[in-house]
């Protein structure tokens, strides 16, 4: 029934209708717009996402310390139209602990970005000298904890992202090489540190399909699924600061003053963060307000403890905490690791083949018998308030009731590696010169980077030497080669006399960029360190070599990912400058992530490809991967999708197959190579032909 | 024994043994990837999507009981429901997975999670809520659990409570989540300016380009179109669609625009475009809008036939089954424009029935009253509708002429005003209405 008038009409004011008379008419539909549109809930936050922490004595400058964190993830070097840069609504921190408390940061450094477009009559990014969404930033320092902070840099620059050579290089750009771009964009702070903020080569490398794949890696493979850096040819953003080793330490002590290469005075923790502006919905005046509180959404200290540690369900409630607040929430994980199922063959051992080498000790022989490390048992809490343990780090009296912890096993070596540092006490010392038998005598020193703040941070003794990088001694394997060493190399293992060994300065004291730390995390898991100590695999014979094949089994292991896609820089900010959106990275896929709390779910494709050179004139070819036997169909269009040539159409057994291209008869522009696996495209990429 | 009870029993025996072949028997259908069509089928994202979920489909292949890949595959289904607008199938496919899950893990979060997105998508809000619940039970830290007891809240009417949800969620995880639903609660309590702010914070806190990300900056042009600003709300589509070429919800804000300056050719081929994207009853519901205004009601029929016959796959064969969508108050509006006031009724109650306290379906209800004449029952409705102060034109303007009618003239004009204050640009269809009104009134003719 349709409405009618009645006589119960209204007036409406003359006004009213002088509106309504002269309104451009339109529909009420779109106010009952698709009522499927709900807001997100699945969503990352790259821009505020911290990937990756280091720390290490400056290589070039060792008097001094190098801190560099790094946000957003797998960004693509052809990322147009959409560059990322850093958050102009993000809060980015980089906190240090020199050890002057137990509860809080000694220094916050606080960077927030802002961006400028200066041709806003371009979408390009960058055209004739000008750029768009030009970023530059503010750096504040505290140095109470927060209280208060002082602005240390002042408009700092960002360089641009490596749009392409025209944009970059030539006249029709900047008309600069990057390189300047990135050396005219380090700054020195008030304050002494020497700075740099911008886009880089993402420095960190792992077979993240591999390792994700429930620690599938690939190394030894068939060749067919090699292991493969899954963060080659790509971006990330990096805050760099390099500061005087003196103004860190605790009391103002240059490195020159350090009692000896372990003083536990010189350890620093370091964390880094971004937190994102809490606002309310409704205040209770009816109004609202946009300046909440700051909330932390994502944090890093320790590699790889976000990602494969803490639980999807605990993520937003670890990343919004402090280390100081870590407290007991977290710990019980890096006692009974997860990972340490899949290394033990009582457990799911055989589930993943890849980590058939890593096997922890279940019965690894000492002179007070047998000790099992395996989930669930008690590890060394055997020994807890035994006299054996006086004076050592196990003694109760000093930090036995925090290691010893009955059913965790793993809260003598995992735990303190984590949360608080490994003293330089036995009997965390290498078992050169130790009892055969007994891991609690004492032994070498090789660490020390004790902070007890039970938090989850990246902790670097400052008073260890730098290895230089152009030594033969040199090993992205960190302090597994310094233990190795200790244990095996005549030149270290004749005496328990302190003294410098190569990497003692490497991954878990601090972390260089060169360290492969998901490797070291791996042979840790699998009880590298607890071997480093004495407490030997199970087919060790108490006064026999310890040298067994179990252990060599673990230090053997590799992820085949092993070094950075390219070289570091030997001066500040020792990052690699960001690929080039038009050089050979460029082209590569978009990761994509399909999971409610952020992570990278990329499995290996059944089926890929690339193609070299690109740009090309004559011929390039195109390698594509088939993991399983199928169809493969490869073929090319052109900018109006039509096919113009199909170089492959026929069933491939699994392998890698390069396919010559002939270009000749192409004229110059942008072409498409699709492949498809039975019928199903799965990857398209740009073909551009220069003649 | 009889013959004929012999030949009964053995019917009766045949029949449970051929049932149970059939049931035991019958394969598990794979609910698989649909190619996806229209523009965005050759977008690197597309490819990528499909390299990742054909590699999942693979290893369940391989190992039917890993949950990890079921997990994730579920979570890539509800994705693609929202990429494709193909809910009826994806929530299905995403069900099914997570329904295996959950038989072997009841408690387990992501599958949790993932269930009361499924449930939210299928607007099926008291069972969201409960999972909601559910999941704040398992992890009082989820950011997750809060945003999907907003949503429950909000759908159900429970404002208050919403509230409570939203700033909770926010307070664990600031971000293009949390940020867009304290958005949509300022707007439907009246605040655009800061609603507006905060889906800004929204869209700077997303991935420039993603779905998520550009919904939040159309949503941003939403806004504005209902505060008048009509250039501010171009510029935001426009924007979408400079960062996800062919976004069906930024053609569709176009299309809208020029429908406001009355280009109306350009405003179809906007919807037809959207269309061809995304398969989603409002762009059909718009383009019939469009139609109408170019007197041509027989395309506009077809458009809102298109409309109702996709929302009915969907509601009426399905409204009691676990996976059928509940679309009854989309369909009442549906077939208010089709001047079914009976079949509008109907629906509209249906869901009120569902949802009581929610100020969307009172306001639906209301206006299928106000149709029918049916003033007091009307105003009723209107009444709940304008409980949270909201400040939506349209619904200012309608309870404006639902109080107007059932006699309080003082109110229905101040609401009329406020409507117009508002955005002056109302619905042609109801100007004229207002016209009908006012020339009851005499000496006085709306020009």
């Amino acid at each position: 029934m349709q409405k009618k008038s009645t006589k119960k009409s209204l007036w409406i004011s003359l006004a009213v209708v002088a509106v309504v008379t002269s309104a451009i008419m339109i529909s009420n539909s779109f106010l009952d717009a698709s009522s499927h549109r709900e807001a997100p809930l699945i969503a990352n936050d790259p821009l505020a996402d911290n990937t990756d922490l280091y720390a290490f004595r400056s290589p070039d400058d060792t008097n001094s310390v190098t801190i560099i964190s790094c946000y957003v993830p797998t960004e693509l070097p052809q990322g147009g139209p959409n560059y990322y840069s850093f958050g102009p609504n993000v809060r980015y921190e980089v906190h240090v602990n020199n050890g002057s408390s137990a509860t809080e940061d000694k220094f916050i450094y606080r960077f927030t970005f802002s961006q400028m477009n200066e041709d806003s009559t371009t979408f390009f990014n960058i055209r004739l000298g000008k750029q768009n969404l030009k970023t530059t930033y503010t750096c504040e320092k505290s140095s109470d904890g927060g209280v208060s902070f002082t602005t240390i840099v002042s408009n700092g620059v960002v360089p641009p992202n490596n749009i392409g050579p025209r944009s970059i290089d030539g006249p029709v750009g900047l008309n600069t090489p990057y390189s300047t771009l990135m050396s005219n964009a380090v700054a020195t702070a008030t304050s002494g540190e020497t700075i740099f903020c911008g886009p880089v080569d993402d420095p960190f490398f792992v077979d993240l399909g591999g390792v994700f794949d429930l620690g599938q890696t690939r190394a030894g493979g068939s060749g067919v699924d090699a292991p493969r850096d899954g963060l080659r040819c790509k971006n990330t953003h990096a805050i760099c600061i390099k500061a005087p080793i003196a103004s860190l330490q605790k009391n103002g002590l240059s490195v020159a003053q350090a009692a000896n290469i372990l003083d536990p005075d010189f350890v620093i923790g370091v964390w880094a963060s971004a937190s994102r502006q809490q606002i309310r919905t409704i205040n209770g005046n009816g109004t609202e307000t946009h300046s909440g509180n700051w909330v932390q959404v994502s944090r890093l200290g320790m590699p790889l403890t976000n990602e494969v540690v803490i639980p999807i369900g605990q993520k937003d409630f670890w990343n919004s905490l402090t280390p100081y607040q870590d407290g007991t929430y977290f710990d019980s994980l890096f006692c009974n690791p997860e990972l340490g199922l899949y290394m033990d063959n009582s457990q799911f051992g055989a589930a993943v083949p890849a980590l058939s080498a890593l096997r922890i000790q279940r019965a690894s022989p000492t002179v007070l018998g047998n000790v099992d490390f395996g989930n669930g048992n008690d590890g060394l809490y055997v020994l807890y308030g035994n006299a054996a343990t006086t004076g050592t780090a196990l003694d109760t009296a000093i930090f036995g009731k925090y290691l010893l912890r009955d059913n965790q096993p793993r809260s003598v070596d995992l735990l303190p590696i984590f949360y608080t540092g490994v003293p330089n006490l036995a009997p965390y010392q290498l078992a050169t010169g130790k009892t055969a038998g007994n891991p609690l005598s004492p032994g070498k020193p090789f660490i020390n980077n004790f902070l007890p703040t039970f938090g989850d941070m990246l902790r670097l003794n400052m008073a260890v030497p730098v290895t230089p990088r152009n030594s033969p001694a040199f090993s992205s394997e960190g302090i597994i080669a310094a233990a190795v060493s200790g244990l095996t190399d005549p030149m270290y293992n004749t005496t328990t006399t302190l003294e410098f060994i190569p990497n003692m300065d490497g991954f878990p004291n601090g972390r260089r960029l060169e360290d492969d730390v998901t490797r070291i995390e791996l042979q840790a898991v699998a009880g590298a360190a607890l071997a480093a100590v004495g407490l030997f695999y199970d087919d060790y014979v108490i006064g026999q070599s310890p040298v067994t094949p179990n252990l060599l089994g673990v230090l053997g292991y590799t992820t085949g990912v092993e070094a950075n896609d390219t070289t570091f820089n030997s001066s500040f900010p020792y990052v690699q400058a960001p690929w080039s959106g038009y050089g050979l990275c460029a082209g590569g896929s978009i990761v994509l992530s399909i999971k409610p709390n952020g992570g990278l779910n990329i499995g290996a494709p059944e089926m890929m490809m690339e193609a070299f050179p690109n740009p090309a004139s004559t011929q390039n070819t195109i390698r594509i991967r088939v993991a399983n036997r199928a169809n493969v169909k490869l073929s090319i269009y052109d900018g109006n999708s039509k096919i113009i040539a199909v170089p492959l159409n026929t069933m491939k057994d699994k392998g890698l197959y390069d396919i010559p291209v002939d270009l000749t008869r192409f004229g110059s522009g942008v072409y498409y190579a699709v492949l498809a696996n039975n019928n199903q495209t799965v990857q398209s990429i740009k073909l551009v032909v220069n003649k | 024994m009889k013959p004929k009870y012999v030949y009964i029993s053995f019917a009766i025996v045949f029949t449970f043994f051929v049932f149970f072949l059939v049931k035991r028997d019958k394969p598990k259908t794979e609910l698989t990837l649909i190619e996806r069509t229209g523009t965005i089928n050759s977008t690197s994202e597309w490819l990528n999507s499909k390299a990742a979920i054909q590699k999942l489909l693979s290893d369940l292949r391989r190992n039917p009981d890993n949950i990890k890949s079921k997990m994730q595959l579920a979570f890539a289904y509800i994705q693609e429901s929202r990429e494709t607008g193909n809910h009826g199938y994806y929530d299905k496919a995403a069900s099914q997975l997570i329904d295996e899950i959950l038989e072997k893990k009841p408690n387990d979060y992501e599958a949790l999670c993932a269930k009361a997105t499924i449930l939210l998508s299928q607007h099926h809000f008291a069972e969201a809520l409960t999972t909601g619940n559910q999941i704040i039970k398992e992890n009082s830290h989820s950011a997750y659990g809060y945003g999907v007891l907003t949503d429950a809240h909000v759908e159900l009417g429970n404002y208050k409570e919403a509230i409570k949800s939203a700033d909770e969620m926010i307070s664990k995880r600031p971000d293009i989540r949390s940020y867009s639903r304290v958005s949509y609660l300022r707007e439907i309590f009246g605040d655009y300016e800061g609603a507006i702010e905060a889906m800004k914070m929204a869209v700077q806190s997303g991935i420039p380009g993603m779905e998520q990300t550009e919904w939040a900056r159309a949503y941003i042009g939403h806004l504005y179109e209902m505060i008048g600003k009509y250039e501010e709300a171009s510029e935001q589509y426009q924007l979408s669609l400079y960062h996800r070429p062919h976004y069906a919800f930024g053609l569709a804000g176009m299309g809208r625009i020029e429908k406001a300056k009355q280009n109306y050719s350009e405003a179809v081929k906007y919807f037809s475009n959207a269309k061809f994207t995304i398969k989603d009853y409002a762009f059909y519901d718009e383009c019939a809008d469009v139609y109408r205004a170019m007197q041509k009601p027989d395309s506009a029929d077809n458009e809102l036939r298109e409309a109702i016959d996709m929302l009915s796959a969907g509601n009426e064969k399905e409204s009691n089954s676990v996976h059928g969508h509940y679309s009854d108050r989309e369909l009442a509006l549906l077939y208010l424009k089709k001047y079914r006031y009976d079949l509008a009724l109907q629906h509209a109650l249906t869901e009120y029935n569902r949802r009581p306290k929610n100020i969307d379906v009172n306001q639906t209800l209301a206006w299928v009253r106000y149709r029918r004449g049916e003033y007091a029952e009307a105003n009723k409705h209107i009444d709940v509708a304008l409980g949270t102060n909201s400040k939506n034109p349209l619904l200012l303007f309608q309870a404006g002429l639902i109080k107007s009618m059932s006699g309080n003239l003082t109110e229905g004009k101040k609401l009329l005003q406020q409507s117009l204050t508002i955005n002056k640009f109302i619905s042609n269809d109801l100007m004229w209405e207002a016209k009908g009104i006012l020339n009851s009134v005499k000496h006085y003719t709306l020009k």
